[in-house]
């Protein structure tokens, strides 16, 4: 067993505002100068739609990630064969182009007209759009970097349709789920996952990309990056930007110099519908290329079984041997990340099956509960089903199997397992508080104890600045 | 990448750390930065952050929240970190290309004022000269918003300002100066400045709260109080949330936590929302509603719950919440009409022989208590206003007369009775909810028929009336069945044909009656449970709707009164639009409103204002009968219009309306009066009371389009009047500014409906002799003014703000100075009153008489001008006019124009006097702070008085007066106040009497306010601020007719609109009432659409939504949302360019086709503004408009009064700035959508005039 040390975070979608406002504080700070134009190390975008890029999670089309490699060590890259390799070493075909970034790029306007000394005759002026990045005026806006901010666009004739994650559900379901009657809506904030196997340092001919020895973060040297930009094809999340004025991609970079004097990273301070949680956990570097290769059932629990406990004594000793330092594993004991991935397994990684053992995992959102049609009027709605005051979880309108493509690698229980348990908390919390009873039963049920479900509301309610980051 | 790939296996990703990583300094130099600064956001949008601002090389580089609130208590959320993606982008602005940078002044006009100024004249003469000139005059004003500008000193800028102030003050008279400035929590000492400077010329003060349509008007109905509402925190302590158009994490972003983590503390939350918003992402359910009808949902929530729990199951905790702290258990007259009745006004002791000498007995409710004996409670207005205080207004279940305590008899059924039936009013039918199908101008009300248990009275008069409870009209009302008879009663909830049951309300909701039966049972199961933590939070989707305050809300706030949740922590009614709370509302009132010396302000609710002055009034097609309950005979008969409704109100001193007289100076007025030899301010009311009833004097509403009527300088800043907040946008640009506009219907269409206003006037075109900006930003308001003057970022200034959202007082500080020639807004008002004091000492040197005519006021004795709730018109000689009782207030006020700029910078003396400070009705003195400001080293002295020279000296002061921030001040009104009460109060504070927040404390961390006499909550030892439980706890009386919280409304207005109880009325078909033409009705391609302008995402109000980090954000410009279904039947995709129209005007924006928007509803989020991406609009040219670009999304709404908003002169429904009044109801509006052809060459859009060829599509 080799430890390491890796930050990592989790992500609550269920309180995810969609507000962008991590987007901006990363914008602001890292992405706001010419040749970064177009990056988001941060974004936000709503399920159901295809993302930023478009499509990013269609690896038929951008070949990211890995693939499972049977019988062998390792996973193998997506995009990489020798052949492949050789045949599109200068053109690269599966790069995204500005146009599925966007149109013709982010765009600005043109202000001065509002200031103009000469008179105009018929209306008043107008800032009209134009390219940031090439300067042209008037242009004509067609993508951006939330586009389909609350299913904007994203009906069935839309771009829903090409949701990633409908993909193994029937024409008719899918086509449902884009109308109003049973529409639903999430959002998916994105950033570097810094992942345990990461497919851009894969990627990298020129050995540019590297993991921190010290927390895990995923950086490119600036100084080595040589354009070649497979760590932007590599990336199945399309976290790896190229940068036209500099020549070299960039990504982001955990904001590793306010981590280094002890501040969360922008977006996570910034984040002000408090979903986001950093935290350090250690794992075996060991087993990291057999779980990446495992087959997609099992990828999920894997992942979590080579994060270590932090209270077990064997491994406080292994790491104190390993030269970890009590600090660390005392961070490692509070840290939030630990509990809700491996402890209560209510926190998943985005798209396991593109085996890169992402850093940052999601808890599931709920959503609410379904109702049906009544033929006595154009919406008319009733509930499908119920009784309870809190939703059960066959309720919810967003599909477990949706969630569980983007979650779980298409396993449910993993999902209901996360969903359960949220709504068991909920549930002890209403007794407690409205019937005013302590209900032991409703939590033993989905394998929690008081002890957990008092955690688990402190961490999800109450979660003050500290216990977050 | 093999070599890569070819690394140890373990640790391949890996560089070794003696690897040197010096490349990663790279990013640790962007990082750094060489200061930072506390300060915040002044934009309208509750929020009020704390945001750490952070300097480097000199230049603001970017902001981020600060997460040092201090936590409340130990269970609850903290507010960190508090700010959205609008804030954090705003360190844009401060070197942004849409800033202007110096004052500027359109060249026009400039032009014309340096030839005057050349050929020697002075300044007043020189601005004489061109608005005297009917060519000039055209001329610039037609130039407005149409750029054109030069660049000027501030010194020459302020001139002319101070001229055209001067010249208008005297050829007209200071009431045609007027001031916009909205919402002061947001940055108070900015918002003082202009509004100080008005105040003190004698100008017009325009009200904003309402104007914006964020007064709940049920606030100040049902509770006496503008707005009082939970801090957020406070929602978590609730368990049941009902979120209805409140889009949560779209608006309240910062406070959008509490959703979720309320949820886990085990709460549930039910979304009543059209299209499937951004809040309904968080709600466990989500119920549908048809737009606008969410009223008739809680109508039968309602129904179910006084079924239920009031009658089938008597609820213990609920019923003795009712009797005590609502007006359900008094008694109402029920008024004979042939073999029914109706309902009458509230029974008095001045009705009965027992309580005959009772002071103020027309003032005072007897009920029956539990044993069918009369009581006389204390805690009504009556008790309040009395001369001198007997002690007995407060909430205790106690006899005023005798001090036995009793327990009050809500339902006549509970002893003797006799059943009568009673006529109550069905509005199902005034208008279909389908959009287009109404026949006529609506339909008129039905009468339905309910028994009601009474009993006969005898009264002092020996004459006798039949009583009922105001309870037993509730239960009624909504049909609950108790074994009375009347054809009215629905059988079950399944009868459909009876209001207002759960089938009933399926009709008009398209909802499942289920849904609404089990959210009723929930919502009462929970509320009855946990005493009272239900919630609803609500905002202006259904604020803004033509029924909106007055009807959906009561709603909502009689469902949570009838289950005891008003007055809790975690319950009630929860309404957030605009930043209306300022915490430190007595010194923001005495300040603003220049009270400090002695001035009396020109209040003006400005949706008036803004409807007779912009001559929308013309456009109002609207009749009043579907308004009407059919039994009304009084109200219709004097007005059936909005328009003369609005005149009878302020005849009547119900609302007000600046300029005051028709045709005449008010100076002149006055110096008529002191050459008639009237010397008391008595005898100078009587004088024009009399001068009116002669008809020698008039008022200049009912002749709004005389020349001499209009106002003629506006001044606007911090906020965007011109763009965002003006409905009716193009009727605007064409009759008040006298510009270019896409208006496309005609002005006629209020011809004969209107019969108090004088038509024969034409409609004039361009009033405003001068419109002046203080801006950040080069937006609509900026464009379409004459003169920009160049504001401070919020990054450069001192100011305090604060918010209803959460409970603190924090500061801006500035990062740097203002840049270029910026200047704080205190300073800009400064030196104009500078120049104009400069100005005055040629043109106005002596002291002179303003005469100065007020709505009658609230929190004053005023509340009981108008006794029984009637309306008795002098105008038609049904009464003497009296000023301050049957007519509105006549004050003397002298006015030294050469003083304006000493007044201006010291904090004047008429504090100091007793009871010459307060809010509210609680008044006290400073004359101890007065002292200690002087001594201060933050404030000084300045002519022997404490000094407001500049912006942190009013922040300090600020701080000092108010009771919020000072524990001791606190104390000491609240000790004065326990005197009117009988009941302790003062030991609220007892714990905070230490506490004197400094303006330099706020600096270093938020302060939390402290309980205060003009607030509602308790806020001390950890309580998060829930209004009412003060007066729930500490049984202090609402501020309103009966003390108590107001169910049944008793007066004359509301009897005849039928909405003496709460009901529902359809929102209005605005296509019968002519918005929408017949003939485009027929157009080829287009659709009618409901047109629903919700608070967006990536702007608060035009604000942000210009900078390119907003505008990257989504789609960069104005879109309208519309269904996937609806976008196929007009051939548009995606993305698509549309045209969105009506007679009111034209806006072009792209579609957002989205399945989360239900059909026959288009969305655009506002503000989107002009200023970005606003294409040409083809069909301004195929119709010739004068205006060929696209409007905003105020180019289709037209402002819409409802006359419930007009009501005065009558306890809690009497006017006070931003308190009552109208509100402009743009919710209803129905547009046109068709997509936009292509141009001429084939492009979608054109944007630039030379591209332009006249007369083609």
């Amino acid at each position: 067993m080799r430890i390491k040390k890796q930050l990592s975070m989790v992500f609550n979608l269920d309180k995810c505002l969609g507000c962008q406002t991590c987007t901006i504080a990363c914008k602001n700070v890292w992405t706001n100068r010419e040749g970064a134009e177009y990056m988001f190390w941060n974004n936000v975008e709503t399920k159901p739609g295809v993302g930023y890029p478009r499509e990013w999670e269609n690896q038929d089309k951008y070949r990211g990630g890995w693939k499972e490699n049977p019988g062998q060590a390792q996973p193998k890259l997506n995009q990489a064969s020798k052949f492949w390799e050789m045949i599109n070493l200068f053109y690269n075909p599966v790069l995204p182009q500005m146009d599925e970034y966007y149109g013709k790029g982010p765009f600005t306007f043109t202000y001065e007209d509002l200031h103009s000394e000469t008179p105009t005759k018929y209306s008043q002026p107008v800032a009209r759009p134009k390219s940031q990045i090439t300067a042209e005026e008037d242009i004509d806006l067609t993508y951006g970097v939330n586009w389909e901010d609350n299913a904007a666009g994203t009906h069935y004739e839309g771009t829903g349709a090409l949701d990633y994650n409908f993909k193994d559900m029937s024409e008719a379901a899918k086509k449902a789920l884009l109308k109003f009657q049973d529409s639903f809506m999430m959002y998916l904030p994105r950033i570097c996952n810094h992942c345990l196997n990461p497919a851009c340092v894969g990627s990298c001919p020129s050995g540019a990309n590297y993991k921190r020895e010290e927390d895990g973060v995923v950086l490119i040297d600036q100084d080595r990056c040589r354009g070649w930009r497979y760590c932007v094809s590599g990336c199945p999340y399309k976290k790896t930007y190229y940068n036209w004025r500099t020549g070299k991609s960039e990504k982001c970079i955990l904001c590793f110099p306010r981590i280094e004097t002890g501040q969360p990273p922008m977006c996570f301070q910034a984040c002000v519908g408090r979903i986001r949680y950093l935290g350090p956990i250690l794992y075996d570097i060991d087993r990291v290329a057999e779980v990446a290769n495992a087959p997609e059932d099992k990828l999920v629990d894997l992942q979590r079984e080579i994060i270590l406990d932090p209270f077990d004594p064997e491994v406080i000793q292994e790491a104190r041997r390993q030269g970890i330092s009590d600090n660390w594993m005392e961070a490692c004991r509070r840290s939030p990340v630990f509990f809700m991935v491996k402890k209560w397994k209510i926190a998943l990684p985005l798209h396991p099956e593109f085996r890169t053992l992402p850093s940052l995992f999601y808890i599931p959102p709920e959503s609410p509960v379904k109702t049906s049609h009544v033929d006595n009027g154009r919406n008319a709605m009733d509930m499908v089903d119920g009784g309870t005051v809190l939703p059960q979880l066959k309720e919810f309108r967003i599909p477990i199997e949706y969630l569980a493509t983007l979650l779980a690698a298409g396993n449910t229980d993993q999902v209901e397992t996360a969903l359960l348990r949220q709504l068991a908390v909920r549930e002890f919390r209403r007794l407690e508080r409205v019937e005013g009873r302590i209900d032991e039963s409703v939590l033993a049920q989905v394998g929690l104890t008081i002890q957990d479900a008092r955690h688990m509301h402190r961490l999800l309610a109450l979660a003050h600045f500290h216990e977050r980051f | 990448m093999n070599k890569v790939l070819k690394g140890t296996k373990t640790s391949r990703w890996f560089r070794e750390l003696n690897e040197p990583r010096k490349w990663e300094d790279f990013y640790r130099r962007r990082w750094q930065y060489d200061k930072s600064v506390r300060t915040s956001h002044s934009v309208n949008c509750s929020g009020s952050c704390s945001w750490e601002v952070f300097v480097k090389n000199g230049m603001i580089t970017w902001e981020l929240q600060k997460t040092d609130w201090p936590q409340i208590n130990d269970h609850t959320p903290s507010y960190e970190p508090r700010g959205c993606q609008r804030g954090i982008s705003s360190s844009w602005y401060p070197y942004s290309p849409v800033r202007p940078k110096f004052p500027y002044v359109r060249g026009v006009l400039l032009n014309y004022y340096r030839q005057e100024r050349k050929a020697g004249k002075d300044p007043v003469a020189a601005w004489a000269a061109i608005v005297e000139n009917p060519e000039k005059s055209a001329k610039y004003r037609n130039a407005r918003g149409k750029a054109g500008w030069r660049r000027t000193s501030w010194d020459e800028a302020a001139e002319i300002i101070a001229a055209a102030k001067i010249y208008t003050i005297k050829q007209y008279g200071p009431d045609h100066l007027a001031s916009f400035s909205p919402i002061p929590a947001m940055s108070m000492v900015s918002f003082l400045s202009g509004h100080r400077l008005s105040n003190l010329l004698g100008g017009t003060m325009l009200s904003f709260y309402e104007w914006y349509h964020d007064l709940p008007h049920v606030m100040p109905m049902i509770w006496g109080d503008q707005t009082d509402v939970h801090e957020s925190a406070d929602w978590y302590q609730s368990a049941y949330w009902i979120v209805m158009g409140s889009n949560l994490p779209m608006t309240r972003t910062a406070d959008a936590h509490f959703a979720s983590e309320h949820k886990y503390n085990g709460g549930k939350l039910v979304n009543l929302s059209p299209d499937y918003s951004d809040v309904t992402k968080f709600a466990d359910l989500w119920v549908p509603v048809r737009p606008g009808t969410d009223t008739a949902f809680l109508m039968a929530c309602i129904h179910v719950i006084l079924q239920e729990f009031h009658v089938d199951r008597r609820s213990e905790y609920f019923l003795d919440y009712v009797g005590q702290y609502t007006n359900l258990p008094f008694l109402v007259i029920l008024e004979e009409e042939g073999d029914h009745y109706g309902s009458g006004r509230f029974l008095r002791a001045s009705d009965l022989g027992d309580y005959s000498d009772e002071e103020l007995g027309e003032w005072k409710f007897p009920l029956f208590d539990k044993n069918g004996d009369l009581r006389l409670p204390g805690g009504s207005v009556g008790f309040r206003w009395e001369e001198k205080t007997t002690g007995r207004w407060n909430l205790k279940n106690e006899d005023a007369r005798t001090g036995e305590a009793y327990e009050p008899r809500l339902t006549l059924m509970d002893g003797d009775y006799e059943e009568v039936q009673v006529e109550f009013a069905d509005f199902t039918h005034t208008y279909n909810v389908e959009l287009g199908t109404t026949q006529l101008r609506g339909n008129k009300a039905t009468p339905t028929m309910r028994g009601v248990p009474s009993k006969v009275m005898t009264l002092a008069d020996g004459s006798k009336v039949r009583v009922t409870t105001a309870y037993d009209l509730l239960l009624a009302q909504y049909g609950v069945r108790r074994g009375l008879s009347g054809d009215g009663y629905p059988a079950d909830y399944d009868d459909a044909e009876r209001p207002y049951t759960p089938a009933w309300q399926e009709q008009e909701t398209g909802v499942d009656r289920n849904l609404a039966i089990r959210v009723a049972r929930e919502w009462a199961d929970t509320a009855e449970k946990t005493q009272g933590k239900c919630l609803f939070i609500t905002g202006s989707g259904i604020l803004h709707w033509y029924h909106g305050g007055s009807l959906t809300y009561r709603a909502e706030a009689v469902m949570g009164i009838l289950t005891g949740c008003q007055g809790r922590n975690g319950g009630g009614f929860a309404h957030y639009v605009g930043t209306e709370k300022i915490r430190n509302f007595a010194a923001i009132g005495t300040i603003g409103g220049a009270a400090d010396w002695g001035n009396v302000g020109r209040q003006q609710n400005s949706t008036s204002f803004f409807y007779f002055h912009t001559d929308q009034w013309r456009y109002d097609g609207m009749s009043l009968d579907p308004l009407w309950a059919p039994r009304a005979t009084d109200m219709p008969s004097r007005a059936n219009h909005s328009a003369d409704m609005n005149a009878v109100a302020v005849r009547n001193g119900w609302l007000p309306f600046f300029p005051q007289f028709d045709e005449k100076n008010p100076l002149d007025v006055m110096k008529e009066a002191r050459a008639e030899g009237v010397d008391s301010d008595t005898a100078v009311g009587e004088w024009v009371a009399k001068k009116f009833k002669d008809r020698e004097l008039k008022f200049a509403l009912p002749n709004v389009d005389a020349e001499k009527n209009h106002p003629k300088v506006l001044w606007i800043y911090r906020g965007n009047l011109i763009g965002t907040s003006m409905r009716g946008h193009e009727i605007n640009l064409k009759h008040m500014l006298g510009t270019h506009h896409n208006v496309l219907g005609g002005d006629e269409r209020a011809k004969d409906m209107v019969h108090e206003i004088d038509w024969s006037t034409e409609a004039p075109l361009g009033k405003l002799d001068l419109i002046y900006n203080v801006n950040l930003r080069m937006d609509s308001s900026a464009n379409y003014s004459d003169i920009v003057l160049p504001t401070a970022h919020w990054y450069e200034k001192d100011d305090v703000t604060c918010t209803d959202l959460h409970s603190f007082l924090h500061p801006f500080t500035p990062a740097h100075d203002p840049a270029w020639e910026c200047k704080h807004d205190w300073e800009a008002f400064r030196i104009i009153a500078e120049k104009i004091s400069d100005l005055a000492q040629e043109h106005l040197p002596e002291p002179v008489e303003d005469l100065v005519m007020t709505a009658l006021n609230t929190d004053t004795p005023d509340e009981l001008a108008q006794p029984m709730g009637e309306l008795k018109d002098w105008w038609k000689g049904e009464v003497e006019p009296v000023p301050g009782k049957t007519f509105p207030n006549v004050k003397v006020i002298e006015r030294d124009y050469t003083q304006i700029h000493e007044k201006y910078t010291t904090l004047g003396p008429e504090v100091t006097k007793p009871n010459g400070y307060g809010a509210k009705g609680i008044k006290s003195d400073l004359a101890e702070v007065y002292e200690q400001l002087k001594d201060s080293y933050l404030v000084g002295e300045k002519s022997g008085k404490p000094s407001l020279h500049n912006a942190r000296q009013v922040c300090e002061t600020i701080l000092r007066m108010s009771p919020e921030s000072d524990g001791e001040l606190s104390y000491q009104i609240f000790k004065k106040l326990e005197k009117r009460t009988g009941v302790p109060l003062a030991h609220l504070v007892e714990h905070d009497r230490e506490i004197a927040y400094h303006f330099p404390d706020l600096i270093s961390q938020p302060r939390r306010s402290l309980t205060s006499p003009h607030w509602s909550a308790i806020e001390t030892k950890g309580r998060t601020y829930s209004p009412w439980t003060l007066n729930i706890e500490a049984l202090k009386p609402f501020h309103t007719l009966t003390g108590r919280q107001e169910v049944y409304y008793d007066h004359k207005m509301f009897r005849d609109l039928g909405e003496d109880l709460p009901t529902y009325k359809p929102p209005v078909d605005m296509v019968c009432i002519g918005d929408v033409s017949a003939d485009d009705l027929k157009m080829k391609g287009a659709k009618l659409f409901r047109f629903i302008t919700p608070h967006q995402k990536w702007g608060i109000h035009s604000m942000f939504h210009d900078s390119w980090q907003m505008m990257n954000m989504f789609r960069g410009g104005p879109t309208v949302w519309i269904n996937d279904d609806d976008a196929k039947e007009i051939d548009v995709e995606d993305n698509d360019w549309v045209e969105i129209f009506n007679e009111n005007g034209i806006q072009v924006a792209r579609a957002v086709v989205s399945h989360t928007v239900p059909r026959d509803m288009s969305i655009v989020y506002h503000q989107t503004e002009r200023h970005v991406n606003v294409p040409f609009s083809s069909l301004a040219r195929e119709r010739g408009a004068t205006d060929l670009r696209g409007g905003n999304n105020n180019a289709t709404t037209r402002i819409m009064m409802n006359p419930a908003t007009m009501v005065g002169g009558y306890a809690n429904w009497t006017y006070w700035l931003n308190y009552q009044g109208t509100s402009p109801s743009e919710r209803d509006c129905a547009v046109l959508i068709r997509k936009k052809p292509p141009e001429a060459d084939g492009r979608k859009v054109i944007y630039q005039e030379h591209e332009i060829k006249l007369g083609k599509g």
